[in-house]
């Protein structure tokens, strides 16, 4: 399903849906991130150093960066606010040209005591199939 | 570290560079903001403490030595050569809201090895960071998990023949 097909209120165990997180990552957004989160590692933001001095093919992408667009294939569905917990493995290098798209499926519902929470596994993959982030968030259901 | 106070123009600057449009970052008027009662920062946005930590390595600072370049190449990352961000986690107690002003409190690093599928030992690092309001309730606890991995040594190199006794 789409996205804008899921509703907060009405996930089912094997829902699964995708979203587009970006499109042909552009250098600039790299340095966007480094200003806004602080870590402007070389290896991030710096093409020469990242090159001449790492033995890189150039720059790549923050792991966070990855994760941190990742969360929006939970929080654009459910609100930022009902996330108890979210987060990921980087398996795999994230390049400037790159296309990512994040899925999310519903792997179970528990309830308990405050209601019930759905547990959700979400990959990324990049524009040749690969995974580069294997991630688990589990989000408080509005009654 | 320092009080990391969440700040309403930091926050739009995290959400513009990861690309989340929710109102909720930015729009104090919308309804979920009105819910919540201020601005919420994304799911990531705490790691930004980075930029009140004195000592965060991966700023550059006028009274320290950098490693990128400018009139050369610059030199490689004094701190660990290969390091590797291999997994982030998040668990929050309550959504991070402008206007918060959170402390960090970092646990000790744990540290072990582990055999690599590709040959040679990875070698892990994992530590807990619970940030905690005023009041000292948790709001967030980050676990990040580093890696270096090392190759297998190079097998030593084939003994040289014995010279042939041309006697």
């Amino acid at each position: 399903m789409t996205i804008d097909e899921v509703h907060a209120a009405a996930v089912a165990v094997g829902d699964t849906w995708e979203l587009l997180l970006v499109n042909d990552l552009r250098r600039t957004r790299l340095v966007q991130y480094a200003g806004a989160s602080g870590d402007f590692n070389p290896v991030h933001s710096d093409d020469v150093n990242a090159r001449e001095v790492a033995g890189l093919p150039g720059v790549f992408a923050h792991g966070m960066l990855t994760m941190g667009m990742t969360g929006r294939v939970v929080t654009d569905v459910f609100g930022v606010a009902r996330v108890e917990h979210f987060g990921g493995r980087f398996t795999a290098q994230v390049w400037p040209g790159d296309t990512l798209i994040a899925r999310a499926t519903v792997d179970a519902i528990n309830v308990d005591e405050r209601g019930s929470a759905a547990q959700l596994s979400i990959a990324t993959v990049n524009q040749h199939g690969v995974e580069v982030l294997r991630g688990r968030a589990v989000v408080r259901l509005p009654h | 570290m320092p009080e990391f106070p969440i700040e309403s123009m930091n926050v739009r600057a995290f959400a513009q560079a990861i690309g989340d449009h929710d109102p909720v970052h930015v729009d104090p008027t919308c309804s979920d903001a009105v819910q919540l009662g201020g601005l919420a920062a994304p799911l990531t946005f705490v790691l930004a403490a980075a930029q009140v930590d004195p000592g965060y390595p991966l700023r550059p600072r006028d009274d320290q030595p950098w490693h990128g370049s400018g009139a050369t190449s610059g030199h490689l990352d004094p701190l660990g050569v290969g390091l590797l961000h291999a997994e982030q986690t998040f668990d929050y107690h309550r959504p991070v809201l402008v206007g918060d002003v959170l402390t960090a409190d970092d646990g000790p690093w744990r540290s072990w090895d582990k055999p690599s599928s590709r040959g040679g030992v990875l070698h892990f690092q994992e530590r807990v960071t619970v940030f905690r309001d005023p009041d000292g309730l948790p709001v967030v606890t980050a676990t990040a998990r580093t890696v270096i991995p090392e190759p297998e040594p190079e097998p030593d190199p084939e003994p040289e023949p014995e010279p042939e006794d041309e006697g």
